[in-house]
Formats: C-alpha cells, sequence, structure tokens
C-alpha cells in the first residue's frame, strides 16, 4: 500500500482552494506554499514557461493596483497562462451597477481556471467565492468551481501580501521563529500589518512591538488574541528605545486620509513616526530587515530614500518576491507542485 | 345577577399550538417580539408580569417579568439565540396540544425540571450559540453585506458572562464587534435593552 504522506495530503487540499483569508490556513498549509515558491524562484525562466500551458486566468480589479495586478498577471505570463479581465470598473457592468457576484457567475461560464479580484468592499471576494461554480443549480453541474485568489478586499484581507511577507522573512532571516518584530507607524488601518500579526501567531516570535501613535493602535482584536497566546508583545511609542533587539521591522504608510485629524496632528504623526537611515545606522543589528508594504508616502520619499542604501532595507526585494509566492499559488490551485 | 369579575376576562387563556416565552427581564419583551416574523399570528404580549422566581435567594428582576404568548408561531436557532443573548433566563414552550412538548431553558433551571415531576416533556440548553445567522446586522458599512446584500453569518468569539461582553466576528468582513454596537436586522441595537445582568456561570 502506498502511504500518502502529509505533505502530499495538503498538495491535494490546495487544488481547486480558494484562496480569500489567510486565516483559512494552517501553519503547514502556509509552509507549503512558502516552500513551493522558494523552488519557484529557482526554476530559470526558461523551464518554467510551459508549467501552467493551456490554462487561462481571469482578472477582476475594482480598485488601483500596480504590485498585485502586475505580479499576478506576470506570474500567470511566466508560467505559461493566459490571462484576460477587468482591469477598471468603469469598462465593465459594474458601472452600470451590477453586483461583484454577477459578474462573477458570468465568468465562471467562461471556462477560466482561476480567478484572481480586488474590490473595494470589506468581504467581497468571500461572498464571490461561493458563485464560482455553475450559475443555475437547476443545471448540469459542469465540475468543480473555479478557484478564486482574493487580490485585497476593501480594508479586510489581501492574504497573497502576508503569504509574501511571510515568504521575505524567511528569505531574509531563514526563519520566522525566534525572531524579534517591530511593527510601525500606522497599526490601525493597514490590512496587511494586521493579517501579518495574525499569521504571526502560528509561529513563535521572541517578542512582537507594536510601535505606534496612541490615535493609530493595532485594533483591539489582534490585540486580544496576543493576550491568549503565549507570545510576548509590548505596544511602545518609540521605535528608537526597543531598535537594538529587532530582526524584522515592518513599517507602513500612515493612512490620514481615512482620520479626521487636525493637519497640525496629521503633521505631527508623519513627523514623528518617521524611519530615519541615521538611527538604523546608530542602532539596528546589521541583520535587521526593513519591510513595507508600499507605496510610501510621498512626503515620505525623502528619508526613506535615505534608508534605500542601508543593507537593512529590503522593501523592494519584499515586493519582488510577490512573483514567486503568486507562480506558487496558481500551482496548487491548478494541482502542480514540485 | 350574575356578578362578573373583569379580571377573568383579562386572564390569558392557554394557548393550544405555539410558543410561550417565559421569564423574560422586563423590557425586552417587544424588543424580542419585534425580532419574531409573527405576521398573521395572533400574539399576545404581557409586560411586567409578577413573578416569584428566586436565583441565589433573591427574587429574580426584582419579582417582574415578560412574557410572550404567540398561538401557531416556530422559533429558529437564530431566535433563540437572540433570546439568550438579550434575556439568558427566558423560557422557551413549545406547545402542542395545550401540552408543553418542549422547555429550552438555562443550564440550571434546565436542571431543576429535570429533577421534578410536574415536567416530563424535552428539555433543551438556552445558551449563546457559536454562530448566528441573518438575525443580525453587520455593524461595518462597507461590508458586502450592507453593500451588495445577501446572507449575513457571525461567530461568536466571545460568549457574555457577568464582567465580559459579547464579541462576534462578521464571517465576511472579518470586523469583531463588541457589546453596544452589535445591530440586530430590525436595526435595533443591544444596547436598546439596557445592560443584561448575566447570572449564568
Amino acid at each position: 500500500m502506498v502511504k500518502i504522506t502529509s505533505k502530499e495530503k495538503i498538495i491535494t487540499s490546495f487544488k481547486g482552494r480558494h484562496v480569500i483569508s489567510i486565516r483559512d490556513f494552517k501553519k503547514e498549509e502556509l509552509d507549503l506554499i512558502l516552500d513551493q515558491a522558494e523552488i519557484l524562484e529557482k526554476i530559470p525562466r526558461a523551464e518554467k514557461c510551459k508549467i501552467l500551458d493551456g490554462y487561462h486566468l481571469g482578472i477582476i480589479f475594482y480598485e488601483p493596483s500596480t504590485r498585485t495586478k502586475i505580479s499576478f498577471t506576470r506570474a500567470a505570463d511566466t508560467l505559461g497562462m493566459k490571462w484576460e479581465g477587468i482591469a477598471d470598473p468603469k469598462t465593465s457592468s459594474a458601472s452600470k451597477g451590477e453586483t461583484l457576484r454577477d459578474t462573477v457567475r458570468n465568468l465562471v461560464g467562461y471556462e477560466f481556471d482561476a480567478l484572481v479580484i480586488r474590490h473595494n468592499d470589506d468581504g467581497s471576494v468571500r461572498r464571490a467565492s461561493e458563485y464560482s461554480h455553475y450559475p443555475n443549480k437547476h443545471l448540469e453541474f459542469p465540475g468543480e468551481p473555479i478557484p478564486i485568489l482574493n487580490g485585497g478586499d476593501g480594508s479586510n484581507q489581501h492574504p497573497t501580501q502576508t503569504m509574501l511577507d511571510l515568504y521575505t522573512i524567511k528569505e531574509s532571516q531563514g526563519t520566522m521563529d525566534s525572531l524579534t518584530y517591530l511593527f510601525h507607524n500606522d497599526l490601525k488601518n493597514g490590512r496587511t500589518i494586521h493579517s501579518l500579526a495574525e499569521a504571526l501567531l502560528l509561529y513563535q516570535p521572541k517578542k512582537v512591538y507594536f510601535c505606534s501613535s496612541s490615535r493609530l493602535k493595532m485594533p483591539r482584536h489582534i490585540i486580544s488574541k496576543y493576550k491568549k497566546s503565549d507570545i510576548e508583545f509590548e505596544e511602545v511609542s518609540r521605535y528608537e528605545d526597543v531598535l537594538p533587539e529587532v530582526d524584522i521591522l515592518y513599517d507602513t504608510r500612515p493612512q490620514l486620509e481615512r482620520e479626521n485629524f487636525t493637519d497640525d496632528l496629521k503633521e505631527r504623526i508623519k513627523s514623528m513616526y518617521r524611519i530615519r537611515a541615521h538611527t538604523i545606522k546608530e542602532k539596528a543589528k546589521e541583520s535587521m530587515k526593513i519591510m513595507h508594504p508600499l507605496p510610501r508616502n510621498q512626503n515620505l520619499m525623502s528619508p526613506e530614500e535615505e534608508c534605500d542604501d542601508l543593507p537593512q532595507a529590503y522593501y523592494f526585494k519584499q515586493a519582488h518576491n510577490g512573483l514567486f509566492v503568486r507562480q506558487a499559488l496558481l500551482c496548487l490551485v491548478k494541482g502542480v507542485s514540485f | 345577577m350574575v356578578k362578573t369579575d373583569i379580571r377573568n376576562y383579562l386572564r390569558i387563556r392557554p394557548i393550544e399550538e405555539g410558543i410561550v416565552i417565559d421569564h423574560l427581564r422586563p423590557g425586552t419583551g417587544l424588543f424580542i417580539l419585534n425580532l419574531l416574523n409573527y405576521e398573521g399570528l395572533r400574539v399576545t404580549p404581557g409586560l411586567n408580569y409578577d413573578t416569584s422566581k428566586e436565583i441565589d435567594g433573591e427574587l429574580l428582576y426584582d419579582g417582574k417579568k415578560d412574557i410572550m404568548f404567540i398561538e401557531g408561531g416556530e422559533l429558529t436557532s437564530d431566535h433563540i439565540g437572540a433570546i439568550s443573548i438579550v434575556s439568558p433566563l427566558a423560557v422557551i414552550n413549545h406547545i402542542k396540544e395545550s401540552k408543553v412538548i418542549n422547555k429550552i431553558a438555562s443550564k440550571d433551571r434546565i436542571a431543576e425540571y429535570a429533577t421534578g415531576e410536574e415536567y416530563s416533556g424535552k428539555l433543551g440548553v438556552l445558551e449563546v450559540p457559536n454562530s448566528l445567522g441573518n438575525i443580525l446586522l453587520c455593524a461595518n458599512p462597507k461590508c458586502t453585506t450592507n453593500k451588495e446584500g445577501g446572507d449575513r453569518c457571525f461567530e461568536v468569539i466571545q460568549k457574555p458572562t457577568e464582567s465580559l461582553d459579547l464579541v462576534v466576528g462578521c464571517g465576511y468582513c472579518e470586523k469583531e464587534f463588541y457589546g453596544d454596537v452589535i445591530r440586530f436586522y430590525t436595526g435595533q441595537r443591544l444596547s436598546d435593552v439596557g445592560k443584561t445582568r448575566y447570572y449564568l456561570k
């Protein structure tokens, strides 16, 4: 009798699976995605261009995107997969008031093999995934539902960003465990920071610091999850004080456009919560890495550009890693693994 | 001439088929009634009735209760879940052919009914469920359930106790809502019925 390993079981479970929320994934499943991404990163382009030959990826992007859309379409291209879809809601029936679920009901009939969706409503991609099968239950069911990958649903989830963040941490530090993390700046509004903070609960960090203005603190529900866990964590107001201990500094853009602050307060937050190159040089470990989901604010360009040449700056490599993680996901949901 | 006591007319006659929700916390009867789909059913709400029920040697709700008589109605699991949140010491009686065939009550009361001789029908525990459906509305205006409609589902993340608020998480937008912010589909908020005292251990 052939023994099926737990890795094979996980690989089998990925075929046809939706990728909606980081909460839907167990540690072993995330580890598998990272392993597959690492393998794909090492395979030369010329060798992987036939892996998903003959498959078609549908793209539905109702919100602006640079990195997510292009890295998904490039992931498809580099694997030999064709792609097409809606890149702008103004050119689709969404402009006539069509709901996302109706759009998905239509597209599943056009023989796509997977759909990537970005939408501005929280939870909209999970709802859309409920309609990823043949649109009429009275007609013959033609096969399995097609997998839907969440490219960001409002302020809720952006699971592929979290996966590429984990990949970047593993790539740069060799592990997610036993590291000291510092989440910095706007911890209230950033969906990437919430998802990564939740994903780290699956690992064993040495310590996690949350550093923000008192107005932009990590939400209560995430703090309460850390309280229930064994992970040591602390909320601090100055990143400089804890910097010497830190292995991963995860910075974010202050999304002040979402807040009803005075101009004076906005300026103070921008100025106080700014990563400065001289502070990194003085206090940070050489092995520490600065990560950022990008984009960074225009008005923060100068000081951050100062950081670009530091050995700790890792945010552009982090963005590039999105390609390999998305390649791995497209392969896994189509039942291809290495 | 026969004298008629007018109080006899005002008493509520036992119902043959339907539901009686007894021992509701005063002030919650009409709130609960609003959540039930009672269109076309004969409903008799009773507010601030006297009760001698005691908990830990104290009169329950200072000796007052609300009681609802619904003829021919049925409760969904969502309705029962809402009652368990708003009035956890209520007793739900399902009545068929003028007999109580099923009682749903808190664990302590179930123990009383199970050992007593007066009642021999089915017993069920009234407790806050692990999930709720369309009875709640998501409090996040950007949630797809508020923007594009469709069914809703909520995970109960923390069941309420004397010291902890109820916490529910939307199954779609994944936002979590605490105590007072929680809204029912009628637009009523949990805070509209005041602070519920949870005697349940």
